[in-house]
């Protein structure tokens, strides 16, 4: 429900990070409060994430998502093909009525 | 299938094959480091799911005042297509964000109106699938307000205040950037027309076996 | 001719009372649930008055085109070639009128649960509650005129109503909020007012447009 609420209450032309009580319901949502954008590099260490696994997950989900249609659409397309194979036999054998 | 198809799909797995090193290749960008390369998949995904959705729109419009089937099948393929190369760029988008934000979502406005966006599509296919005779008219409806979404969410990034990146940054990327972006978008694009088409044919092949069924019963 | 009529009347009574008992309702439950202590969530008003309202309009939307659905009237009118347009914004102002109504109850209720000032500029709040609801009900009067002879029609008209309708609720929601501010900022109040109504003006073209091809077999 905060969620929502944080939909509806931080949607804002004006400025994001000083909206008045949305920042709170913000704020509890995110894992860290970003007030404006910060260079990585100037980040601690301890709160730089590794950008690998983000870089692996994000190429293999494009990959498996690609495929995962093409998949979809073969076998649906073959499905039909057989269908219609089968239709078309069974009308040559009763001779076309 | 048309006589293209087979080559344009040999290129296109060429493409697919060769862009890992041209991606790999490009220097990395200062702020971002490693994780910016997401771009490469994630720019041309989202071109696709905001092309998918304009084809899905002018499919549908000359479908309603036409009525030709073409273009309700061309609209049902398009509108598959917003879905898949959505759900791409709202999955890619925040893989890059955590690490260029530190957040995984913000609601801006391009973000909402994406999401929303991506909505409508799934809305269609599901009354397609699910809303009996005459959905094909009433989805061409729903995609038709769909489609007015589109050039929102191309323009919002310049005029609402926002973390994501405007359209200003494409058009002033140095070569060494732009390069693997443009050869990536191309692939996509390749990619969209060769899916589409094959998305179409399963619809056209549908319909045959629609009319041949009713030549038994009748 | 006159009993048919007087039918009618009582008929679209009933889905007013129905509807508003409906919306009373889902406020209650937003009170009991969000209410702690009798402390309201802060600037939880605006939006909880405009989920009401679509719940509530999706209901109305719904129960108004059963009417047309089992006595096929829609198909009757539909035959005068001159009507259709008129058809549309003929039942587009009946549900706007609805919704307003169901508001005028609503907004003092909420109001109360919520503790805030929803009264204190009332001829802002009906500008942005009337032109909020009529982009919501443009919308909603077409999918649900073109789903009346559709299946499974009460499950999809709100999945196909809120996602082309969520921009309006947001931006109703936004300016309500914007409104309740002890200080009212009047350039965003005035920005999201020009939305909405941006948004009344492509609904309603687009809508009266695509009336007749969606409408015809």
């Amino acid at each position: 429900m905060m969620s929502i609420l944080g939909v509806m209450v931080g949607y804002n032309p004006g400025d994001l990070a000083t909206d008045w009580a949305s920042t709170v319901v913000l704020h509890a949502q995110q894992p860290e409060a970003v007030d404006e954008f910060v260079p990585i590099d100037e980040l601690p260490p301890q709160d730089q994430l590794p950008a690998a696994p983000l870089l692996v997950v994000a190429y293999a989900f494009v990959v498996l998502a690609l495929f995962a249609y093409l998949v979809s659409v073969a076998r649906r397309l073959g499905a039909v093909q057989r269908d219609l194979e089968r239709l078309q036999a069974e009308l040559k054998r009763s001779g076309r009525t | 299938m048309p006589a293209w198809f087979t080559p344009a799909t040999a290129l296109c797995g060429l493409m697919f094959a060769i862009s890992p090193f041209l991606i790999a290749n490009a220097p990395y960008e200062s702020t971002m480091g490693l994780v910016q390369k997401i771009f490469y998949v994630h720019l041309p995904s989202a071109w696709m799911f905001l092309i998918a959705a304009i084809v899905c729109g002018v499919a549908s419009i000359r479908f309603l005042f036409r009525g030709d089937a073409r273009h309700d099948r061309l609209a049902w393929a398009a509108a598959e297509l917003v879905v898949l190369f959505g759900i791409v760029t709202l999955v890619t988008g925040p893989l890059w964000a955590r690490k260029a934000w530190g957040v995984w979502w913000q609601w801006d406005v391009r973000l909402t109106a994406s999401l929303i966006g991506w909505m409508v599509s799934v809305a269609y296919l599901l009354l397609r699938k699910y809303g009996g005779p005459g959905s094909d008219k009433l989805a061409a409806g729903l995609a038709l307000f769909g489609m007015a979404n589109v050039p929102f969410i191309y323009i919002s990034v310049n005029y609402w205040r926002t973390i994501h990146p405007t359209t200003s940054v494409v058009p002033t990327l140095p070569t060494s950037f732009g390069l693997p972006l443009w050869f990536s978008t191309v692939m996509f694009l390749l990619l969209f027309v060769l899916l589409l088409r094959a998305r179409v044919r399963l619809e056209e092949q549908r319909a045959e076996l629609d009319e041949l069924y009713l030549s038994v019963d009748g | 001719m006159l009993r048919k009529d007087l039918m009618v009347e009582v008929r679209s009574l009933e889905i007013a009372y129905t509807t508003l008992f409906f919306a009373v309702s889902c406020v209650l439950v937003f009170a009991f649930a969000l209410v702690q202590e009798g402390r309201p969530p802060a600037d939880g008003a605006a939006g909880i008055l405009w989920i009401a309202i679509a719940f509530a309009g999706t209901l109305a939307l719904g129960r108004a085109f059963e009417r047309e659905r089992q006595s096929e009237t829609l198909r009757a009118l539909l035959l005068a070639p001159a009507a259709r347009p008129a058809v549309y914004v003929g039942k587009l102002l009946g549900i706007v009128t609805l919704l307003v109504a169901g508001e005028i109850v609503l907004v003092p209720l909420v109001a109360l649960f919520f503790q805030a000032p929803l009264l204190a500029r009332p001829i802002w709040l009906a500008i942005i509650l009337v032109t909020g609801t009529v982009g919501f009900a443009a919308v909603g009067t077409l999918f649900a005129a073109m789903l009346v002879r559709a299946q499974s029609r009460d499950v999809l008209l709100p999945v196909l109503l809120y996602p082309i309708t969520v921009p309006v609720i947001i931006a109703g929601v936004r300016a309500t909020a914007a409104l309740l501010q002890p200080e009212v900022d009047g350039e965003i109040l005035r920005f999201w007012l020009a939305l909405l109504m941006c948004f009344d003006i492509v609904f309603v073209t687009l809508a009266l447009w695509t009336f007749e091809p969606l409408m015809t077999d």
